[in-house]
Parts: C-alpha cells; structure tokens; sequence
C-alpha cells in the first residue's frame, strides 16, 4: 500500500472517530479538538475550557491549578486551532499558562506532556518574560527542548523507558504527534517525527488482533487479563485499521487529538501489525527501570522476546531488575494471548509481591509510611490476588511458544505462593500435571504449574476504565500455587501444526518436565512438542538446545525486516518494498541526558 | 505581599505556610507542592518539593515594595501581579528534592535527590542549570536525605543517603565513606560542636569529625530519626514514633503524641517552646518543653520546619 492510500485510510477512521466522539456533550480539553473540527459553537468551546481549567489552589492568592493532563492539552489547542479557539478561551489558557500552579508530576509520560505543553505555550507567546515559573518563554522553550531531545535520543539508544505501555503509550505518542505538527524548531520536528516511527514500529510489531502482546512496562489497573486494555486501542485502529470500528474500543478521549491531527505514520508500520502470514520472534531491548534504592546495584537493560504465531503471541521479558526492593507496580512481565473476549483470551501468572520496601524502591515517601500512601489511593496493589506488578523473585525464559517462569520466594515472604490466571472459557482438560486447552481460536495451550495448585475463581469489580463502574474488572479461573518455590511451564502451538486436541494433549503429557534440578540446584529442563530443549537455571544460564541465550546481544530491535542495533541511534525497517530508515544523529561520545523519572 | 517577619515560624507542608503559635497561618504564593525542606535567608526563601516537583525561591527582602502592587512582566495589560509567585530554580534533571542546604555563590543552594546531591549555575537565560554530583556513587549512596554543610570547611559536605553518612569534599568533587554505612540517614546536625545523625534502624550517632561515628543511644521504642535539635541542655529528636528528648548520654525519653514526627523546632527565644511537625499527623506545639502538646488545626503533613529568627 503507498503511503497516499494508506493516509485516506487512516483519514476516513479518523473522520468516523472524530464524527463518534463529537456527538457527546460537553468533556473536556481533550474532547475539544472533536467539537472544534465539528465547529462547535464558541460559547460552548469557552465553557469547555473554563471547565476544564477551573481547579484553583485554596485560599487567598489562589491560581489556577493543573498537571500534565492539563499542560499539554492547553499546548495542543492553541497550536492546532489558533485561529479557531475563540478569543476568550485562548485568554483563559493564556492565564492558566502564565499564572498557574502546574505540576510536572513524576513519570515519563507526565513529563513529556508538561514539557511540550510548555513549550508550545512558550512558542505561542514568546515574549513573555515571566511566565507561570517565573521564567520566560525563552527559558521555558529551551528547557523543554532539552529535556524533549534528550529523552528522545535516550530511547533511540537505550529504548524506551515507558516502554510498551497499552496506557501510557498514547500519553507519549499524543504529545509527540502534536510536536510533528506544529514544533516551530525544524530539528526538533525531524527527531520528533522519527521517535514517532519507533513508537507506531513498538505497536506493530507486537500488534495482535486488537492486544497488544508480550510485556509492557506498566499494564495495571487490573486491566492485564483483558485481551483490549488501556487506551492502545483507539491509536491502534486508527494507525493499524485491522477491525470493524467499535467505538467502546476505538474511540477515547486522549486520542482525539491524533484524530485531528495531520501527522501520519510511514504506511509500512500498518502492514508489518496485520502480516501474520509466518511465525516470527520479535526481540526489542528497554530502558532499565528506575529503581533509586534500597538496591544495591543498577537495573540492567529489559529483553523483550516476543513471539508472534498467526493464532497466538506469547512474550516474556528479562526485567534486569536489582534485587528484593525493586518491584515495579504496573509491570506485567509476560502473557500468552489469542483472538477472543476480554478475559477469555489471555493466561498470566505472578508473583503478588509485596514488602514495605517495595513502594519506596522508586517513590520518595518515607519508607516507613509509603506504603499506606500507596496503598490508600490503590487498595488493589496489596491485594493478595493481584495478577499484576513485578516481583523480584520471578525468572523466565522463552523459545518460540514455549516459556518456563520460575519462582524462588523467601519462606517468610508476605505472599508466599503465586497467582496463575485462566480464562473460563475453555473447557480445560487435565493429564500427568498438564493443563489443556484449545482456545477455539486456533491454538492449543498447554500450562504446567510447578507445585501444588488449586482451582479457584477470581471475580472483582472495578471502576478505572472509562471512569465508570466495571463489573466484570477481573472473571476467570485462579490457580494458586502455595510454594515459594513455584513456576509453570507453558507451551502454545498452532492447531494446524496438530492432528487433533486429543493428539496434542497426548504428545504433550507424554513428556514430562524435567523437575529433578528444581529447585534443588535452581534448575528445570523442558522439551518442546518440536523437540527443543529449554533448560533454565534460576539466576544463571538459560540454553536452548545447548546453546546459551545472550541476552547482552539483542539489538534495540529484531524482527523481519528490522535492522536496529542497540546503541546506535540508527534503525532500518523494511516490508515488501517500502523500507524507513532512522538516524537520530546520536553522537556517542556525549552523554545521554539522565533518566530523572519513573514509569 | 509583604516579606515573612521574622518572627514567624515557616512551615513546609502542601505549600509553605507561615504564622505564630495562636495566630494564623498563612501560605506563601499559591504554590501547594508537597514540601521536603526549606532555607530562610534574609532576602529569600527556598523551598525543596518532592513528587518531581523541583526547587523553588521566594524573594523575602523587606526592602521591596509591597509585591501586590501591580507590575505587569507579561506584556499583557491588567494582568494580576507577577512577582507574586515562587521562581523555579531546578531545570529539566533536578526532581525530587529531599533536602537543601545553603551554600555560596548562585543561586547558593546544594540541593539533594534521590539521584544524589546537585549544584547550579545560572545560564544567560536566567534560569539555573544543575550539575550532579553522585553519579559515581552506588544506588543507596547517591539517594541523598539530609545535607550538612561542614561549619568551618564550606566546601566540605555531610550526606545523609539511604547507604549511610558520606562527605562529599571540595563541593562535591570527590567523596569519603564513614564508620555509618550500610542504613537510612534522615538527618545531620551539628550541635555543641558535634556532628549527629539520625538512622532509620541504628539509632542516633555523634562524631567529632564526621567520618567515625559513635552510637548515641535511642529510645526504647527506636524507629527512625528524622530530625535533631538543641534545646536548651537538651537534645530533641524527631522519630517515627513522636519526639525524644536526650540530655546527651544517650538516654532518650519518648514524648508527647505518637505521630511519624519528620520534624522538630525551638523558639530562638524560649527553650521549652517547640514546634513538630508529623507525616501524616500534623502540626504541634509544646511551651513547655514536651511536657503538654496541642495541634494546630490546618495541618495533615509536615515534613520541615524553620523557627524565627532571633
């Protein structure tokens, strides 16, 4: 496809998500960019952005009050619709740009959010001397611009630090999008519009019918047993198409400003997300968390394996996580998922770590009280059935369709046993410590849990998404497996590569995990039904067929037709005979610009 | 608004605040950032704030006109006065702050985070751009919760980290490990001559030189040590269980409520009249030494106090 028909594709999705979200009333800064292409009335526009920008801070010289959700908006509206806002409404994000109390807050999505809106204000207004920092635009701009560039270069070197986030992600390609548009700095335009291309690459290549596969930095709100979380979905139906529209999935409010927006990917990135054609392996290397004590060394880099059947994806990350203390809140470490509903589609397991070091090992409150602060806001991240958040005992490995996650748990641990999730939907089939399923979806699964287990249901209730009340936030089988010294072994193959179910659950009972190093000398050996061996060791080698897996050698990313090695700030990505070539101009003998936040 | 007297107290919670015992408390600007830490000078104050919210100066000379007078910097007419507002001091690497010290030159602040301590310099710009310090350190040593500043050697620097007490010397340019590694440091002070330190699970320490330290004892209810203080004879220690007083040979007697007390003042001018300041549990005052604690309404977390001048 040229990119010409691939841009009115993309513009007719966006036209219907524009269409769709404008019939509500009212919202807020985000929703405005639909009202203003529909050419809302300016009364209403005002009352919008009044709404939206009321917050004071209390009391006598109160001023206006807002964070990232705010900044950037502010920034986007005044460089897209300059010449639509009406004036009274631009007053008002004039007094909140230049009067207000603003939050930076302590993300990387955060940051990127605060930092272009502020420097689109700064742009709009560029000579005032004082702006809500007490700084002038000048100042303004090039803090911003520092900050931007160099967070831009550190992913094209070290990968993204918020890397593959189905929530966070469009807080970071939003944004960007609205720099490729209207940044007045052409330099920083051009490296916008290539970080942009790393971010659509980061959705296509681990896009799976409407999921996102394999790990993410942070999947939380007890959205990781959905097959659709977060707000991915909007981006990816209006980049990828791949789907009906269903406005319950494709349409979101922090995506309403790329809808209107004139930025459009490379039209490769769309072919690579919906070519199943092969089975293939994705590899990509991240940022390392930010985990600034109660450790006593450096994260090191993630490793990201992913692989993509044309009926499943299962991807398993190496964390580089330092040690107890470091268990990042929203990370999901590994899923397998196939084409079905919500909950139905996906298998997940965790350790539910929890520790009064675990919050304080990237958040500055006292030790001593962090995690009551924590936990006051989000009960759910000390629930002993949580299905998500990293835990520093977890282990993992994976070839192709076949993971083996190991656990080795303190006995005195807070939450001595592991968390396995399994949808309902199947009618599961158990034989010789296996757990089969066919998924209808044209695959099989088979589950190992290492260690005693029990069937047990999970059902909660939740209230994050869409902020409305969610009956069904969690439904499906839970597994616990009581041992500190758990783990499961899970093999998923294609139905076509089978004679039948009952011939896949035969072959795969009949051979057996090798247990006897487990956890003994730290290790367990499997065979796959295509006869490789995955042997593990718990904090030391990990071979397939004899050979050891060097995860310090995988590139930035690896893929059919992707040539990025780590590093270098250079990336080619080819399909058929369309090919995007990156060079970020990364001078190596500078150095990076330090990661200051989490995510 | 006018300068903060002198003689009122400055209170570091969401905002600034100051006021009197029995008066009102007023916030400075309109800022509501989470306070760390703060410096009273005589022509400013700066403000630390945590949850990456940077470092913050507010112009505090009497001399100044009242700063509610209308002086329009915007370009915009009518605009409402723009003095009236803290100035940002940190730039795009500068976080969360944890702890400040007074140091010289400009903008004359070390600043502490939890990717260790930093120093700045103006740009033509006129915003301050940071340069860090601790980045050879390990992970715990670079988290930096209290800095001292060497009383004689203004160069030299005590840090309080979650590894222990370092010295980082000629302002930061290379460091020094003391006999306190290994724990939580949450404070520094120099009193009677003496350098202490508060741990969070080794109790209280003092030490001549800055690099051997000698236990100072605890209360019976240990916990960690947020701050420490003179008063009078005595020696007042913030903990996570209330305040303690020791009279100095490590004998310590906890007092009054129990609150995660982050901070603890006295009056320059009466040795029984203290301020503590807990997270969460709020604001307290005692004018009798510890003997009698009320709360100031107002208040839900108090991370830092300044007394008045004297």
């Amino acid at each position: 496809m040229d990119q010409a028909t691939y841009n009115r594709q993309v513009d007719e999705r966006a036209d219907r998500v524009v269409r769709q979200w404008s019939k509500r009333d009212g919202g807020g800064l985000w929703d405005l960019n639909a009202h203003l292409a529909m050419g809302m009335d300016d009364a209403k526009v005002v009352e919008i952005v009044r709404n939206a920008l009321s917050d004071q801070t209390d009391g006598w010289g109160g001023r206006p009050a807002g964070g990232p959700f705010h900044v950037y908006p502010c920034g986007a509206l005044i460089a897209r619709w300059p010449d639509r806002l009406p004036a009274e409404a631009l007053e008002i994000i004039r007094d909140f740009m230049m009067d207000g109390v603003l939050e930076r807050g302590n993300t990387e999505n955060h940051w990127l959010m605060f930092y272009v809106g502020n420097l689109l204000a700064a742009e709009r207004w560029p000579d005032a001397k004082c702006m809500w920092n007490g700084l002038s635009a000048e100042a303004n701009r090039a803090e911003a611009t520092r900050w931007i560039l160099g967070m831009i270069e550190r992913t094209a070197v070290n990968g993204h630090h918020e890397y593959d986030s189905p929530q966070y992600h469009v807080e970071h390609m939003v944004p960007m999008i609205t720099l490729a548009d209207h940044a007045a700095d052409p330099h920083l335009r051009r490296q916008v519009e290539q970080v942009l291309s790393l971010y659509v690459a980061d959705m296509a290549l681990e896009y799976f019918y409407g999921a996102w596969a394999g790990g993410h930095s942070r999947e939380g709100y007890r959205e990781n047993t959905w097959r659709k979380s977060g707000a991915i979905s909007a981006l990816q139906y209006l980049y990828f198409g791949d789907e009906e529209f269903e406005p319950k999935h494709h349409v979101h409010g922090f995506c309403i400003p790329p809808a209107t927006a004139a930025y459009r990917p490379p039209a490769l990135f769309a072919e690579m997300a919906v070519d199943r054609s092969s089975a293939h392996v994705v590899k990509k290397t991240k940022a390392p968390r930010t985990i600034y004590r109660r450790v006593e060394h450096e994260a090191r880099p993630v490793r990201k394996y992913t692989y993509m059947s044309p009926s499943f994806a299962l991807g398993s990350s190496q964390l580089g996580l330092p040690g107890p203390g470091a268990g990042p809140i929203d990370l999901i470490s590994w899923d397998l998922t196939w084409r079905g509903e919500n909950q139905q589609a996906k298998i997940c397991c965790n350790h539910p770590y929890r520790s009064p070091e675990r919050f304080s090992a990237f958040l500055v409150g006292y030790p001593q009280q962090i995690r009551r602060q924590i936990g006051s806001d989000k009960p759910y991240l000390q629930w002993p059935d949580r299905l998500f958040g990293a835990s520093p005992y977890e282990r993992m490995m994976q070839h192709e369709g076949t993971v083996i996650v190991l656990y080795k748990i303190p006995p005195d641990d807070e939450a001595p046993f592991i968390n396995l999730f399994l949808p309902r939907s199947i009618g599961w089939v158990e034989r010789d410590g296996w757990i089969m399923g066919d998924t209808g979806a044209g695959a099989y699964v088979a589950a190992y849990p290492i260690g005693p287990y029990e069937w047990t249901e999970i059902r909660e209730e939740g209230a994050m998404r869409h902020l409305a009340a969610n009956p069904d936030q969690i439904d499906g089988w839970l597994l616990r497996i009581p041992d500190v010294h758990g783990g499961l072994i899970l093999e998923a193959r294609e139905a076509s590569d089978e004679e039948s179910f009952e011939a896949f659950c035969a072959r795969r009972a009949a051979l057996q995990p090798d247990l006897s190093g487990w956890p003994g000398s730290d290790r367990v050996a499997v065979e796959t039904l295509d006869g490789n061996r995955l042997e593990m060791y718990y904090d030391g080698v990990h071979r397939v067929d004899g050979t050891a897996i060097d995860y310090d050698a995988y590139p930035l990313y690896e893929a059919p037709g992707v040539d990025a090695p780590a590093g270098t700030g250079r990336m080619t990505f080819s399909h058929g005979d369309q090919e995007v070539k990156l060079d970020f101009g990364v001078d190596a003998s500078k150095p990076l610009m330090p990661i200051r936040v989490i995510g | 608004m006018e300068a903060v007297p002198r003689d009122h107290w400055l209170i570091g919670s969401k905002g600034v605040y100051h006021g009197t015992i029995g008066g009102s408390w007023t916030r400075i600007g309109a800022q509501e950032y989470g306070i760390s830490s703060l410096i009273r000078e005589p022509d400013r104050l700066v403000a630390g704030a945590s949850w990456g919210s940077g470092l913050w100066e507010w112009p505090n000379d009497a001399d100044q006109p009242d700063r509610t007078a209308h002086e329009d910097q915007s370009g915009r007419p009518d605009r409402p006065d723009q003095t009236d507002r803290w100035k940002q001091l940190h730039d795009e690497t500068l976080t969360e702050i944890m702890a400040i010290a007074s140091i010289g030159g400009s903008p004359g602040v070390v600043a502490g985070s939890p990717y260790g301590i930093a120093t700045g310099r103006y740009d033509e710009l006129g915003a301050v751009r940071w340069t860090h310090h601790s980045d050879g350190l390990r992970v715990n040593e670079r988290f930096t919760n209290a800095i001292l500043v060497h009383p004689d050697e203004p160069a030299t620097w005590l840090i309080g980290t979650e590894g222990g007490v370092l010295i980082a010397d000629d302002s930061g340019a290379a460091w020094r490990r003391t006999s306190i590694s290994g724990t939580a440091v949450r404070v520094l002070a120099c009193i009677h001559g003496q350098f202490w330190a508060g741990t969070d699970d080794q109790g209280i320490w003092r030490s001549e030189d800055g690099e051997r330290w000698d236990s100072a004892g605890h209360t019976t209810d240990g916990g960690a040590v947020f701050e420490l203080m003179l008063a009078g004879d005595d020696i007042v220690a913030a903990t996570e269980h209330g305040v303690a007083i020791g009279d100095g040979s490590g004998h310590w007697v906890r007092n009054g409520p129990r609150h995660l007390c982050a901070a603890v003042r006295c009056h320059p001018g009466s040795t029984s009249t203290w301020l503590a300041g807990a997270t969460p549990g709020g604001l307290w005052f005692t004018e009798d030494g510890g003997q009698a604690w009320r709360q100031i309404r107002g208040f839900v977390n108090v991370r830092a106090i300044i007394a008045p001048v004297a």
